[in-house]
């Protein structure tokens, strides 16, 4: 891990716990108990000090970090690219169904993982995204969203 | 007791629960033998094809994959030097070398022997343990619950590798996400950020889905490893009759060593197999064997792996706290089957329990039939690529998220924490830790707040009473054990470099 990931974990985790701590100021205190704002106060106020614990030691630290591990171009691409996908799949799922949504899915998934062999790729999405649905509504009775108009 | 005995082994004997179990099998040493697919990815992944399934029919399906996944983990550590489960890399040291002498086949008849034995001990050893533990467990009120679950939470200590600030961070998320929603005591929502969507809180199955299953994916798409050679010639699959002798220590030590490591929260199959190989060879006469290919090493490290499997089963049956980062998702696919583990789970559920308890040792020798027939398939199973398998993993986890409630909001939470869980990987965060705060924070926070409630907010009620303070002295020995190990292990590591 780098010095810089350690830093910027540690803002991140932080940040998440002050705001996450400051949305229980309005919840009252019970006189007797926990109430609702008890526990998670606690457990926000020991994120922020493993955040800044993480930070102050990253900052300290005279260890020799790894060196930064460069992020290969080819794989950011791909991973957005998949994350763009999956945005796509969330907003399409009940919309298209099923089967007409996972088969792409599947497809441009097993491109991004590096089998060009388009034709079995096609073959291998559309035969395990249909194998998928018939096996959990059938069997296991499972309903899975189909398309209609 | 016997009815209950008969009732369950009539259960488990039912044929479609061993069918089940026979799929719950194969499909285990699959997911054990192929690297990167691990035990509780498996076990979240096959938690979909259960929804509709009675519990006890479930909770079989579900460990006969524990089970056999420890086994199959061997497999690729044999054949590929690639330990497919974590608790396979010390089976890798001896069975490796064995391969390279073209004993593949004897290598994998050893660890499922020892695995087979490991197995049948420590469900012996969970079949007397489980039930006294959850009776001395009825006696415990909220404070001693609350102690328990912290007990329960230092865990995260020993399952953060190198990093214990890491390691906590993960676990404080993890909490963080058992809160936010609706308040079990008054009703109203908290931490939602006034974001709706939040009100309904986190699932405990599209969060597991995605940081294990989802983020794995995402973390094989970065490393693309290369196809690696599979030792395709297994050579002769019996052991002769001196060679099942050479066995018997190896199994003994493995069982022993295997069955307390599990019982104790916290550890687990990677620290049982090390441990058993190193006392092995300690103690034997040929030393100079170990890591050149010894039978026995294979041997003792698999059975000591699956001896784990029943005594981890102890805590989480009997307290409802997992012994292990797998036990810990054992423990979640649990509850999401309609099994609440713990004391009253022995008079409340008998019927599961019994069935369980039957089922574990059919499912022994299930693992031993469909090891025997998958290691003749071994080398095949081990050639499906990651640009194949890991899109299939991907539509399972779509599937596993949308069917829990049919609702996509779960698949999207689902593909989000796979993501979340890829980026902390990435900074060193561990997984395992965020599982057992999700756990484990309802039981503390409920736990607490009753017993602030009894003491009228006297803290000092943890202290006085015995049981609470003898499992809060045990959770702060553990903590300082693992700190102690990490400070060693880090000064080691200076004093190297």
């Amino acid at each position: 891990m780098s010095k810089r990931s350690d830093v910027l974990s540690g803002t991140i985790v932080s940040l998440v716990g002050l705001i996450f701590l400051l949305s229980t100021i309005g919840m009252r205190k019970p006189r007797i108990g926990l109430g609702s704002a008890g526990f998670p106060r606690l457990v926000t106020a020991c994120l922020i000090i493993c955040g800044v614990l993480l930070i102050v030691r990253a900052s300290l630290s005279k260890k020799e970090y790894a060196a930064r591990s460069r992020t290969d171009s080819r794989f950011a691409f791909s991973l957005v690219g998949l994350i763009a996908s999956f945005i796509l799949y969330i907003y399409l799922f009940k919309k298209l169904g099923f089967i007409l949504t996972t088969g792409p899915l599947l497809f441009f998934a097993m491109y991004v993982f590096g089998s060009k062999k388009i034709l079995l790729n096609v073959v291998l999405s559309v035969v395990t995204s249909i194998a998928i649905y018939y096996v959990f509504t059938i069997i296991f009775k499972i309903p899975l969203p189909r398309f209609s108009l | 007791m016997i009815s209950y005995w008969l009732e369950g082994l009539k259960t488990a004997l039912i044929p479609s629960n061993l069918l089940i179990m026979l799929i719950g099998a194969a499909s285990g040493i699959v997911v054990g033998a192929l690297p990167g697919v691990t035990s509780s990815m498996g076990i979240i992944l096959l938690l979909p094809f259960t929804y509709y399934m009675k519990p006890e029919t479930a909770l079989l399906m579900l460990t006969s994959m524990y089970c056999a996944s420890m086994f199959g983990g061997s497999i690729s550590a044999i054949l590929l030097r690639t330990p497919g489960t974590p608790s396979a890399a010390a089976t890798a040291m001896d069975g490796y070398p064995l391969a390279q002498q073209g004993k593949a086949g004897k290598a994998i008849s050893a660890a499922l022997i020892g695995s087979f034995f490991g197995g049948l001990a420590s469900g012996i050893c969970m079949v007397f343990l489980a039930p006294l533990l959850a009776k001395f467990a009825l006696k415990f009120g909220p404070p001693e619950y609350f102690a328990l679950a912290v007990f329960g939470l230092t865990i995260i200590a020993s399952v953060s590798g190198k990093d214990l600030v890491k390691g906590l961070i993960a676990g404080l998320i993890g909490l963080l996400l058992s809160v936010i929603g609706i308040d079990n005591v008054t009703g109203s929502q908290r931490l939602t950020l006034g974001i709706d969507a939040l009100a309904n809180g986190f699932d405990f199955l599209p969060v597991m889905i995605g940081v294990f299953a989802v983020s794995e994916v995402l973390d094989k798409l970065e490393k693309r490893t290369p196809p690696v050679q599979t030792t395709t010639s297994l050579g002769q699959l019996f052991l002769s009759w001196e060679e099942m002798k050479s066995l018997v220590v190896p199994i003994i030590v493995g069982i022993i060593i295997g069955t307390l490591i599990g019982v104790l929260p916290g550890t687990g199959g990677t620290i049982a197999t090390f441990l058993a190989y190193n006392e092995l060879k300690r103690w034997s006469k040929n030393k100079e064997k170990f890591g050149q290919g010894a039978l026995e090493g294979v041997a003792v490290c698999e059975t000591a792996n699956n001896a784990v499997t029943g005594g981890a089963m102890v805590p989480t049956l009997s307290l409802g706290v997992p012994g292990d980062a797998v036990t810990a998702v054992m423990l979640g696919a649990f509850v999401l089957i309609g099994i609440r583990p713990g004391p009253l789970l022995f008079t409340q559920q008998p019927r599961v329990v019994y069935s369980f308890f039957a089922g574990w040792f059919i499912i022994q020798f299930m693992m031993l039939a469909m090891g025997f027939v998958s290691s003749i398939l071994a080398p095949n199973i081990l050639k499906i690529k990651d640009e194949v398998l890991m899109p299939i993993v991907l539509a399972l986890c779509i599937i596993g998220s949308f069917s829990l409630r049919n609702s996509v909001y779960d698949v999207a939470v689902a593909l989000c924490f796979g993501v979340l869980g890829y980026l902390m990987r990435k900074a060193g965060f561990p997984m395992p830790p965020l599982v057992l705060g999700m756990i484990l924070g309802p039981m503390a926070e409920q736990n607490l707040n009753r017993t602030l409630l009894i003491a009228k907010n006297d803290w000092t009620i943890l202290f006085r009473r015995p049981i609470s303070l003898t499992l809060l002295l045990a959770a702060f020995v553990s903590v300082t054990l693992s700190l102690l190990g990490t400070y060693r292990s880090s000064k080691k590591e200076a004093a190297r470099s």
